[in-house]
Parts: C-alpha cells; sequence; structure tokens
C-alpha cells in the first residue's frame, strides 16, 4: 500500500481550477461563508493574528467573576472591529495591478512573480500589502510577501516573489492583491485584484548526453518539409546547368552572369529519423512487479523521456508521436519549432496510468508506425521486451530504456537507467 | 521600543504573582539584549529548542512559587503563573536572536498570552491600565518592525487622525464589552442555576415541575476507594406549603480545617469532580479525616460541607473509619414542623398505614413498603402546581424522588419523629476494569434523614429502588468502561502533570529537547512528496557555498539575477565554457531542489572552486 500523501489533504475540499474555485465562490456555501472570508480578507497579517488570539482567549474570558482575562478579549476585539470600521476610506482608488508569470517553470524550481502596480490617480498611497492567492498543497511561497512602501502619483512599484512547485502539471492560481494598510496597522483598505494565472509545472530535463538509436531501414524523404511546413529549405548541392523544365525561381544569377549561360541551383532532399516516444506510466504494474516507489520511478521516466526529447530536438532527428500511458500525442510542430516545449506541456499533465497491453498499444500505434524509424519506450521498473517485439514486427526499430534497478530490462535491446541517476542530473549516456 | 510591552508585562507578571524577583531578571536579560546589541544568529530548528527550553525554564520558576490565597496582587494561581512567566521568558530569550522566525509577530503573541495569564486572578483597574499600555506599545512596536510602514512623523495628518479615531473608537467598544461582560455572565449563570434548582442542590428544593429535571450521562464524580452510597450536597430542613419547596432554615456554620494528603488505609474513599460547578463539597453523613487541597472548608449544622468563597477544588478525600469531623446537630423543632394545612391528610394516611405505638423504625419501614407497593416511580405525570405533594401521596401516586422523599419526611414528622430531605448522589455505577465508581449527572438523588432515637440520624430512601434503573448497583458495559478509563488516563496525564515539581519539570523539558534533536538530527528533512524526493520546504535562502560560488563568478563578469534559476545559470556558464562552475551549480540544484547528492563534497568542491576564481 502506498504512503498517503498528507500534504493533499488540506486541499481535497478545494477545487483545482480557478473557474471551480469560483463557482463554488458564487455558490450557496460560498455565499454564505462569504462574510467570514471577507472579514478575514479585510484583516493585515498582524489583525488576523489579533483575531486569532481574540478567538483563542475568548474560551478563557468566559468566566467573568473570577478572571479578568475578558479584559484582554475585551481589548482584542474592540481593536479589530474598530480596525474593519473605519477601514472604507484606504480604497486604491486609480492604482492598476498586473501579474507577471512564467507560462512555464520546472518542477521544484524557483520561479518569480513580478507584481507591478501603477498609480494613475492624484492620491499618495503609503504601505501597500501584496497578497498571493491560495496556492495548491505542493506549492511554497519562498520569502515573504512584498510590502510597498510608497507609491506616490504616477509612480510605478516592481516587487517581486519567490515560488517553487513540487508536482508537474497545469496550475490555476487565484489573483494576487494589493491593499493600503489601514493605521495601527490591523486591517487593510478595499482590495484591489488583479487576473487569475495559470502555468505550467514541467518536468525536469534529465541530461542526456547521448542517445544511440537503433539503425531504422527507414528514413523519410521530405522530411523538413513535412516536418516543419515551412516550405522548401533542403540542402543546397551545387549548381548546374539550367535544363528546360526547371523551375526559373532556381536560376542563380551571378553564376549565370559569371558563365554566360543560365545556371541553377541543385538542392539535395534531407532524410530524417522520425521517431515515437512511448511513456509507461503503470505505476500500479512496477509496483506489482516489485519496484519500491513506483511513483518517483514515473517522475523519474518523465524526467527521462523530456531528456531524450531535449536531446533530439538538438540532433536530425525529428520526434512525430509522443505517447504517455494510453494517451497517443502527434507532435506536429516540427524541429526547432517549439516541439520540445509541447513535449514538455504533454509530459507536465502526465498521470499514472493503466499497464501498457501491447496489443492494444501496437494497434493504436499501426497507423503511425508505418512512417516511424525508431520507437522508444520509456518503461517502469522493468520490461518484458513484449512490446519492443511487437513494434519490431512492423519493421520498426525499437529500444527500451527501463527506468529502476540496475537489469531491469530484459530485452535484448534495451538498456536500463537508475532513478538516481536521473535524480542527480547525471550526465546519461543511452 | 520593541521591548516595550514584553516590559508591561513582565511588570504585570510581578504585581500580579508577586514575584519581583524574578519579573526583574528577566527584564533586565531582556534589556541587556538592547544594551549590549548583541544578537546570536541561529537556525531556524536551533531557535526552537531556545524556545523550548526558555519555556520549560519560565513554566518551572512559575510553579515554583506558592500564591497567596484570594484575589490582588501576588495571588496569580500557579497554573496561570507557569504560563505567564513560560511564554515572557520566551518573549525574552527572542530577543536575543537575530532575525528571529517569524518575526516580531510571535514576540508580540508570546507578551499577549502573558498579559491574559496574569488576568487568571483580580486585579482590578491595574490590570485594565496595564492592558491598555501593553496594546498602545505593542501597536508602536508592530509598527517600528515593518520597515514598510512610515513612521508616525512621517504619516500623513488624514492618517494620523484616521489612528487616534481607531484608538479612541476601540477604547470605548473595549469599555463597553467590559462593562456589559460581567452582568451578562450573571444573568446566563442565573439562567444556568435555575435549571440545576431541581436537582436539588441550590439553596432550596421546589417541588412541581418537571421541565429541567437533569437526567444526562455526564460524568459529575469520580470516585475510589470504598463504596458509599450517598452522597449528600444539601439538606433541607424547612417546608414551605404555599410554594411546596423546601429550604434550610438553619444559617449557622463552623469552618473546618481540611488535611493535606489523600488517605493510604482501607476506608479510604477520594473523590474528583469532573463535572458540574463544584459549588459544594459531596460527602457521606459521617465522615472524618477530610482533605483537600483548598486547606478549609465550611460545614453547616446538617452536614453539609461548602468551600469557602471561590477555593473550589475538584479533588477531595476522607476517611469513613475516622471519627465524624462534619458532625450534624441534633433535631430542631424545624426537623419535626408540619404545615397545618396537611396535617390531616398526613395523619389519615399514618391511621392507614401504621398502628399506634409503633417503633419510629417500624414507622419508617411501613411507609417505606406503602411507597413500595403502591406507587410508581415516573418522571411523565402531569401534576397541579397548587399542591404537588397531595396529588402525588391521595390522587396521582407516582412522582420522582423528591416527591417520595417530601412526602416519607412530613409523613414521618406527622408520626413524631424528626425527619428532613437530603440531596445528592447516589452511587451505583462501578468501572469493572478501574474498579472506581462513576457518578453521572443522571444519579442526582434525594432522600430522608430521620432521627431515630439512640441512633441519630439515619439515612432512608423512600424511593423504590427497583423501579429507578441508575441508581441500582451495578457495573458499567465494557464499551463504557473502556470509554472511561481512555478519559480517565487524560485527567490523570493532566493531574500527573500538575503535581510535578520544577526540577522535574525541567528534566522533563530537557528531555524532550533533546529528543528533539535526535530526531531532527535522524530524521532529517523529508520532501512533500516522498516519491519524488523534492523538497517543497527546502532553503529559502542560498548556502553560503553557492553565495560565494556566486560572489566569485561576480568578481569574474558572470553576474546572476535572483530570478534567473540555477539550471539556466549553469547552461550560461557552460556556454561560456565554464564548465567547471556549471557542472557545480548543476549539482547544487539537484542537491538544493531535488535532496540528491553529498551536500558536503558539493559545498567542498565549490568552495575550491570559488577560491580559484578568485585568484
Amino acid at each position: 500500500m502506498r504512503p498517503l500523501n498528507l500534504a493533499k489533504l488540506n486541499h481535497i475540499l478545494i477545487p483545482q481550477t480557478k473557474t471551480a474555485r469560483d463557482r463554488f465562490r458564487d455558490g450557496r456555501f460560498g455565499r454564505v461563508v462569504a462574510p467570514l472570508t471577507g472579514f478575514y480578507e479585510a484583516l493585515s497579517d498582524e489583525g488576523r493574528l489579533v483575531a486569532s488570539m481574540a478567538f483563542v482567549f475568548g474560551g478563557f474570558a468566559l468566566d467573568v467573576r473570577h478572571t479578568e482575562i475578558y479584559v484582554v478579549w475585551c481589548a482584542l476585539v474592540a481593536l479589530v472591529v474598530a480596525s474593519i470600521a473605519l477601514r472604507r476610506g484606504y480604497r486604491l482608488d486609480d492604482v492598476r495591478v498586473e501579474v507577471e508569470v512564467p507560462r512555464r517553470v520546472t518542477v521544484a524550481e524557483e520561479m518569480r512573480f513580478a507584481f507591478v502596480v501603477r498609480n494613475d490617480g492624484a492620491r499618495d498611497h503609503r504601505a501597500l500589502r501584496v497578497r498571493g492567492p491560495f496556492l495548491p498543497w505542493d506549492g511554497k511561497w519562498i520569502g515573504d510577501m512584498p510590502r510597498v512602501r510608497r507609491l506616490a502619483p504616477g509612480a510605478t512599484a516592481r516587487v517581486e516573489v519567490g515560488c517553487r512547485f513540487a508536482e508537474r502539471g497545469e496550475h490555476h492560481l487565484d489573483s494576487f492583491s494589493a491593499a493600503a494598510l489601514v493605521p495601527l496597522g490591523l486591517s487593510l483598505g478595499r482590495p484591489l485584484r488583479s487576473t487569475g494565472c495559470r502555468l505550467l509545472v514541467v518536468p525536469k530535463i534529465a541530461r542526456v548526453e547521448r542517445l544511440a538509436l537503433p539503425t531504422g531501414r527507414r528514413h523519410q524523404p521530405g522530411g523538413v518539409a513535412l516536418a516543419s511546413k515551412t516550405g522548401e529549405s533542403m540542402d543546397l548541392l551545387g549548381v548546374r546547368p539550367y535544363r528546360a523544365g526547371d523551375a526559373v525561381r532556381d536560376l542563380h544569377a551571378k553564376s549565370w552572369a559569371r558563365l554566360g549561360v543560365p545556371v541553377v541551383r541543385e538542392y539535395q532532399e534531407e532524410y530524417f529519423s522520425r521517431i515515437g516516444v512511448v511513456v509507461d506510466t503503470a505505476v500500479e504494474a512496477a509496483e506489482a512487479g516489485g519496484a519500491k516507489d513506483p511513483e518517483r520511478l514515473l517522475e523519474a521516466a518523465v524526467s527521462l523521456a523530456a531528456g531524450v526529447v531535449a536531446h533530439l530536438s538538438r540532433g536530425e532527428a525529428l520526434i512525430d508521436l509522443l505517447v504517455a500511458g494510453g494517451r497517443v500525442h502527434e507532435l506536429t510542430l516540427g524541429r526547432s519549432l517549439g516541439f520540445l516545449d509541447q513535449a514538455l506541456d504533454l509530459l507536465a499533465c502526465v498521470k499514472p496510468g493503466p499497464r501498457l497491453d501491447p496489443d492494444a498499444m501496437v494497434e493504436r500505434l499501426a497507423t503511425h508506425l508505418t512512417r516511424l524509424s525508431c520507437v522508444i519506450v520509456i518503461a517502469l521498473g522493468h520490461d518484458d521486451g513484449e512490446l519492443a517485439e511487437r513494434i519490431r514486427g512492423y519493421g520498426v526499430a525499437c529500444t527500451v530504456i527501463a527506468v529502476g534497478d540496475r537489469n531491469a530490462a530484459r530485452d535484448r535491446e534495451s538498456k536500463t537507467v537508475a532513478a538516481e541517476s536521473i535524480e542527480r542530473g547525471e550526465a546519461l549516456a543511452l | 521600543m520593541s521591548v516595550a510591552p514584553l516590559l508591561v508585562a513582565l511588570a504585570l507578571y510581578g504585581y500580579a504573582a508577586g514575584a519581583w524577583p524574578v519579573a526583574a531578571a528577566v527584564a533586565l536579560g531582556t534589556l541587556a539584549s538592547i544594551a549590549t546589541k548583541r544578537r546570536v544568529a541561529l537556525a531556524p530548528a536551533a531557535q526552537r529548542v531556545v524556545l523550548a527550553a526558555a519555556i520549560a525554564l519560565g513554566v518551572a520558576l512559575g510553579l515554583a512559587r506558592a500564591p497567596a490565597p484570594g484575589y490582588g496582587a501576588g495571588t496569580l494561581p500557579s497554573f496561570a503563573s507557569a504560563i505567564a512567566l513560560g511564554v515572557l521568558v520566551a518573549a525574552g530569550a527572542r530577543a536575543w536572536i537575530r532575525a528571529p522566525e517569524r518575526g516580531y509577530a510571535i514576540t508580540f503573541a508570546l507578551a499577549l498570552v502573558g498579559v491574559a495569564a496574569c488576568g487568571a486572578t483580580r486585579l482590578g483597574s491595574i490590570y485594565a491600565i496595564a492592558v491598555l499600555a501593553f496594546f498602545t506599545a505593542s501597536l508602536a512596536a508592530l509598527r517600528a518592525h515593518d520597515a514598510a510602514r512610515a513612521t508616525w512623523a512621517e504619516q500623513s495628518p488624514r492618517d494620523k487622525r484616521v489612528g487616534v479615531a481607531i484608538g479612541v473608537v476601540a477604547l470605548g467598544i473595549a469599555a463597553a464589552i467590559a462593562r456589559t461582560l460581567p452582568p451578562l455572565y450573571d444573568w446566563a449563570q442565573g439562567r444556568f442555576d435555575l435549571a440545576y434548582e431541581f436537582v436539588g442542590f441550590k439553596s432550596d428544593l421546589r417541588l412541581g415541575s418537571l421541565d429541567d429535571l437533569k437526567k444526562s450521562d455526564e460524568i459529575v464524580l469520580r470516585i475510589s476507594g470504598t463504596r458509599v452510597d450517598y452522597l449528600r450536597g444539601a439538606v433541607y430542613d424547612h417546608f414551605d406549603d404555599r410554594t411546596s419547596s423546601w429550604s434550610l432554615a438553619r444559617r449557622d456554620t463552623r469552618s473546618l480545617v481540611l488535611r493535606g494528603s489523600p488517605p493510604r488505609d482501607v476506608h479510604g474513599v477520594e473523590i474528583r469532580r469532573v463535572g458540574g460547578w463544584g459549588e459544594r463539597y459531596f460527602l457521606p453523613m459521617r465522615a472524618g479525616a477530610i482533605g483537600s487541597p483548598a486547606g478549609e472548608a465550611i460545614v453547616d449544622v446538617t452536614g453539609v460541607m461548602r468551600p469557602v468563597g471561590n477555593r473550589r477544588y475538584d479533588h477531595y478525600w476522607f476517611d469513613l473509619a475516622a471519627p465524624d469531623e462534619l458532625a450534624a446537630a441534633d433535631p430542631t423543632p424545624e426537623d419535626s414542623r408540619v404545615p397545618a394545612r396537611l396535617r390531616a391528610a398526613l395523619e389519615t394516611i399514618l391511621v392507614d398505614w401504621t398502628r399506634p405505638g409503633d417503633p419510629p423504625d417500624v414507622v419508617l419501614a411501613k411507609i417505606a413498603r406503602h411507597f413500595d407497593d403502591d406507587y410508581a416511580y415516573s418522571l411523565s405525570f402531569e401534576r397541579p402546581a397548587a399542591d404537588p405533594l397531595v396529588d402525588f401521596l391521595l390522587v396521582n401516586k407516582q412522582g420522582h424522588c423528591e416527591y417520595f422523599a417530601s412526602a416519607m419526611a412530613l409523613l414521618a414528622r406527622a408520626a413524631k419523629i424528626p425527619a428532613r430531605v437530603a440531596a445528592g448522589y447516589r452511587v451505583a455505577e462501578r468501572n469493572p476494569i478501574t474498579g472506581r465508581y462513576i457518578v453521572r449527572q443522571k444519579n442526582a438523588h434525594a432522600w430522608v434523614e430521620a432521627w431515630l432515637p439512640g441512633s441519630g440520624w439515619q439515612t432512608i430512601d423512600p424511593t423504590p429502588a427497583s423501579k429507578l434503573e441508575e441508581n441500582i448497583a451495578r457495573n458499567e458495559s465494557l464499551g463504557r468502561a473502556l470509554l472511561d478509563v481512555a478519559s480517565l488516563a487524560g485527567a490523570a496525564i493532566v493531574d500527573g502533570w500538575s503535581r510535578l515539581g520544577p526540577i522535574e519539570l525541567a528534566m522533563i523539558a530537557m528531555a524532550l529537547t533533546a529528543l528533539f534533536v535526535v530526531v531532527r538530527w535522524l530524521g532529517g528533512p523529508r520532501g512533500a512528496r516522498g516519491g519524488a524526493g523534492i523538497d517543497v520546504t527546502a532553503g529559502e535562502r542560498p548556502l553560503p557555498c553557492l553565495a560565494r560560488l556566486l560572489e566569485a563568478l561576480a568578481a569574474h563578469g558572470v553576474t546572476h539575477a535572483p530570478s534567473e534559476p540555477l539550471e539556466r545559470l549553469a547552461r550560461r556558464l557552460a556556454d561560456a565554457d565554464l564548465r567547471e562552475p556549471a557542472e557545480l551549480v548543476e549539482r547544487y540544484a539537484a542537491l538544493r531542489y531535488g535532496g540528491v547528492g553529498d551536500a558536503a563534497a558539493i559545498a567542498d568542491a565549490m568552495d575550491r572552486c570559488a577560491a580559484a576564481f578568485s585568484r
């Protein structure tokens, strides 16, 4: 039985997307608790501390005839109530806020949110407090929320706050807010809110230094044209005399001028290896197979897949297909046109899936296998080589990289990578 | 400015606990940190250890002193004193720490708890003034600790006006609430006491209503030692037939000095109150060697014991074999008085039930037998408010223990036997696991005490025993017994803790601190996501080795912006042909955010690299 992730418990009842959270807030329960949340939002950090202490002391202050703790309770309550009651004049009129968020961030890597406040009004604002949204369970703010001491008319303040996310995936965050601190520092004026933001936490890219691809019989002609869809960009082979039927646009003016006869450029078509990457996400199957920490293996496998894609993106190969679990994704953007980002986005959202069924998988890949040169299967724990054999049956070369213990792979053309090596960022020669 | 609230709190503690030397020592220790301008830089874990040790020291010192009885200066109870001094010493210790964890807010919270704990006794206007001074100083200190806030002098006139307005409004609200709460408390308690009245533990016992009769399972007393059937909490000798209520006519009392240690012999009985109000002790009719931490109690002429003033203690004991210290006085004419309006009816019943010349004990036995045969115990009946007792005796022959007790007392008086009504608890339930007896609220009971020549006051229970299930002697069911044991264990822990002396407390604190350090040392930080081994709490600040390397690189012209991820920096370094630092930064990132690698080795390599760049 896998251990329960206690950190997630806090967030079971909180919807994951901002839309769902907004729906919850607009719902009946959300409207009922709105005054409470409004009260909470209206308090500064110090005010929340005072209110919390008032709540705690309330129980001890009940016996007003034998103790005097109720005097402290009265003072706490009075300070909070008075601060809330007199906060109305501290709205941030004519102030605009904006949040700059990176679209992608690597898991466990520190990222920075930039919060920009601009005062378009004529009033001086002092002591602004910035508040970030409630983070999902895997998120953690780094350092304190920034504060702006003064925002003069016409001035812009840009503050940053760091954050780190521990789990891959798409994260929907609520809005940031800025509010002016009311004198005595226990409450805030009406806050200004930014729009919500969305970011993708992508896996770490494993450091794949070398990747030996099996020799495939198929090299795809017209690779660039088909892959990148940017028109003809084949290698220039040289020039030759014009022959009837040659395209006029291939005429090489300088050579024609030098030789006195029409000369055209001649191109040679490129041939690319077109590759498919299959990532096994069967965590439960890996656990059944004896893997001690299958979720860790999945993270390492996803990281390795990112590393493989990144490595191939630097070479002469194109990744046409990315299969994660049971889902087949066609990468259509081509070399150097963002397919690494596209692949990272897909890998960011990989979840544990069912056991890979070789028959079903090959059937689903059948239409794609006809144009692939090679398939790389990244397996969890161990691999029995069955899927690789089926793929090879289509005339497509296949290599298996098993993530797990040494000698986890049984296929003849397979390799094994220890999860620790991937996590440690070791250079991998596969 | 930052220590001003703490000094106010310490002064208040010194006054409330009468412990000026300790308060002054802590205050001087705190001021010394300001005077010497020395602060110690500690890691968060070390700060927590220091904080725990400071709290333990304060608690031990707070428990060491004995409070004076009553209210006023020097009367702060030991428990409150321990809390107050514990948190105040911890707050003082934080003054010595450079950049204490979570900033000044925690110091403020600790001092606030100390101030509140000092309110566990009554100090009058001194306390209110101290609270006002504390909050004024605290708000100023909170402002001083926030660099993003303007000083009072820098604030605009509008902000100053609003600040003053908030203070004035808060003062008004606080005064209004503080004035309203005590009468509100009295009103609420009055209503609660009315509900309590009917079970017979107030100054009178009124027949008639059933609405507020308590029948809950709440445990009120736990008893260990010899079984005692009846525990008296109130005795009534005067019956007012117009209101159908019993009260105590005599008011004379005497003081009783209580013993300080629980009994050790077989006749000893220990009682712990775990519910109810504690406004009276529940004891058997004859008890000796009575003891309690209270030290003193008041005993009235009927042998009922009450606490002195508000010195209520939940733990008391007595010895059944020791000479009677409660010593109920001999009967007075009030114990034989029969209301004229009822006399005829009562005598008619007596003629039917007894024979002239029956000795007193026989008369009482015959009355009890008739109750047993002809009357029913019931909690659901309708009864006219005008004369409930006559209705019970002659018309609707059902009622609860108060009717049976009242009827028998008046019938006995009509038969020339002095009698009165006693109220308290019937002890019936025993926990088979602990062997202790348990008294629940539903065991509240009323019975008769009759004077028999040669025997004195005797307990006679006219309520048919077989019909009052909760008062039949029995063992608890196993499930309830287990639950009871669990709650008893919790109470024992609290009780055991309260008995510990300062040295024992200090030793426990040291042992816990050592355990905490060992666990931290052995366990190390664990990632939030165990599978990935990622530590989301890992380092808000870079390790010194990275800082040194970045400094060396900066001197070499390679600067690192705080927002630049380390992986990107590593790539940039590799592109600049700085392969060694690039690899080291990558290894550092893997260690810092992936939790992999040997920290010492990486730090050493980075330091060597930094040194090479510096040269």
